[in-house]
């Protein structure tokens, strides 16, 4: 039976651009739909008047990752991607007043440590022993070259992995640091709360309080150690790339065409229907949208099995990524990194998830923590020439119980901008230009994400593994999956892994299809 | 004078017992359980049992998501 396309991807974010690379390679005829006028869906950028701050993602970790996907494109990635380290990694700003900036190199942050907190100093040791243990024990397995791609997502693939020597011998640190709650296994590394909180507040970039983390978390902090990079051009460069090369092998990429429903026939996907009534047929349908949004939505509960549709209606989102952001008229001395973190004392941190994320309610913007991204200190390119981005994230929850968001979206943004120039940027309100306040159901809206959750489903154990949104979907013949609803969850190198793995299940079993 | 026993037995008699109850040894080691949890919970300050039937709703869900 003839088909439009062999491969439609629903989204064009690093997942779907990751499958649309790979199987335009393997000859596969590959159309990208995206909702919308920019490619890259959370790991993208927005241009408002020359002010360019990024969407979701803000920095890349684990770059080594990138040169995978670029072996198995049999490419260089020097020639599509440039990566700067980041280095202060960041200016932190604690509730006493201390203010760090903190190195990328460990005897200089131990330095630091040992002004703030001398006894702490040798405890440093200890913990950069077992991370640097479990980090070199998982990397030394990126030395395995790449199978080609139908193997990579084959059992015998993950268990060779897994059987890596080094990987075996860190296993002892790998499961004392991995049973233990982040917040358990930091009090047993460190005395000083500052301390702690300084190498513990990174479980946001999981979506989850520390209680609630597994202490393998703490490996994200310690990847600043071995460095975090931002790439030349903003994050954006990334789908960019992406998408040079997935055109490159013949791939389409289409704008602004938003996906109403995936066609199914007996359970089985057969295309895809377009807001504008355009139906485009396909042999294999890939989603890099929300799972929620692709099973829910797309494929319609009428098309799954009770069972299905009841898990998916249940799984819990992921907390989302609300963002301020302020275009200022000039450059501020008081921004002092590409990146800078403004903690509240560790009680208040921890409450904001009891206290106020569960009950919906927002608390005092001066006992926030936020993550201030700026763009444009590594790039300048991404300001209008003399002037700054600024991206602020905060945590805060979907529902409000006393609020509408849009009500109090702008008078909110203020507030945190008032605080922030308390806190860390003298003179900011008044050096602002442009302001846009991007709240969770903002964030709903432009990105199509439920809840704007920008890590998908909820990054814990009980959603993780054989409990998460399976690559290749069970219920729905001929539907992938891909993004940080799936496994091996949110974060863009991960999204990649993702996307890699779905490619290799749809050349496995393209048999069935062609 | 009192009737005698033997008489009595006699107009009365002996029926086999009905089953003492509905719980079968199978069903032991399960109330066991329960009674054990229940007295446990009892122990458990509110945000342990919170934590405690958050985790049971967790478990009850994940048999669903496998096959997502």
């Amino acid at each position: 039976m003839k088909r439009d396309y062999d491969v439609v991807i629903v989204g064009s974010g690093v997942g779907g651009l990751t499958c649309a690379c790979l199987l335009a390679r393997e000859g596969m005829k590959v159309l990208v739909l995206e909702q919308c006028s920019r490619i890259g869906g959370c790991c993208s950028n927005y241009d408002v008047n020359g002010f360019k701050p990024d969407v979701g993602a803000v920095f890349v970790i684990g770059h080594n990752l990138y040169y995978k996907l670029f072996e198995l494109l049999d490419l260089r990635l020097e020639d599509y991607l440039q990566f700067n380290l980041i280095d202060p990694v960041y200016d932190a700003i604690l509730e006493d007043g201390t203010r760090v900036l903190l190195p990328r190199e460990p005897e200089e942050l131990k330095e630091i440590i040992k002004e703030i907190a001398p006894s702490d100093a040798r405890n440093f040791d200890r913990y950069l022993a077992d991370m640097k243990t479990i980090y070199d024990s998982v990397f030394s397995t990126l030395q395995m070259p790449m199978p080609p791609l139908a193997q990579v997502a084959k059992p015998q693939t993950l268990i060779k992995l897994l059987a890596q020597p080094q990987l075996i011998r860190a296993l002892p640190t790998t499961l004392k640091v991995g049973s233990r709650r982040l917040d358990r296994l930091l009090e047993n590394y460190f005395e000083d709360e500052r301390i702690r909180l300084l190498f513990g507040w990174e479980n946001l970039y999981a979506a989850l309080p520390s209680k609630r983390c597994s202490g393998m978390l703490a490996m994200v902090s310690y990847a600043g150690r071995v460095g975090y990079y931002y790439p030349k051009g903003g994050m954006i460069a990334i789908p960019k790339a992406l998408r040079k090369i997935a055109e490159r092998f013949g791939a389409e990429i289409r704008l602004n065409s938003l996906v109403k429903k995936i066609i199914i026939e007996n359970r089985c996907a057969r295309g895809v229907l377009l807001e504008n009534g355009e139906k485009i047929s396909a042999r294999v349908v890939i989603s890099n949208a929300h799972s929620k949004t692709t099973y829910l939505d797309l494929v319609g509960e009428q098309n799954l099995p009770y069972h299905v549709s009841r898990a998916v209606k249940k799984q819990p989102c992921s907390i989302p990524a609300p963002t301020i952001y302020l275009g200022l008229k000039k450059k501020m001395d008081s921004v002092r990194g590409h990146m800078t973190v403004i903690l509240p004392e560790r009680q208040k941190f921890d409450n904001i998830w009891s206290d106020f994320y569960d009950k919906g309610l927002l608390y005092r913007a001066d006992d926030g923590a936020f993550l201030v991204s700026c763009a444009s200190f590594d790039d300048p390119d991404l300001a209008p020439e003399g002037k700054q981005v600024l991206s602020v994230i905060y945590i805060a929850p979907y529902r409000l119980k006393y609020h509408q968001w849009d009500d109090i979206a702008l008078e909110w943004a203020w507030q945190c901008a008032e605080a922030l120039e308390r806190k860390a940027f003298p003179g900011l309100s008044s050096n602002i230009e442009w302001i846009d306040s991007v709240t969770p159901v903002e964030l709903e809206r432009r990105l199509l994400i439920p809840e704007g959750a920008f890590f998908g489903i909820e990054m814990s154990g009980p959603n993780m593994g054989p409990f998460r949104p399976s690559w290749r979907s069970k219920s729905i013949d001929g539907l992938y999956l891909t993004g940080q609803c799936t496994n091996p969850g949110g974060g863009v190198p991960l999204v990649m892994i993702s996307g890699m793995a779905a490619s290799s299940l749809i050349v496995q079993d393209w048999k069935k299809y062609a | 004078m009192p009737e005698d026993t033997e008489a009595i037995k006699s107009r009365y008699p002996r029926k086999r017992a009905p089953k003492a109850s509905f719980i079968t040894l199978k069903s032991i080691p399960f109330l066991l359980a329960m009674a054990i949890g229940f007295a446990v919970s009892l122990r458990l300050s509110e945000e342990q049992r919170n934590r405690f039937l958050r985790a049971l709703r967790e478990a009850r869900e994940m048999m669903f998501r496998v096959f997502v």
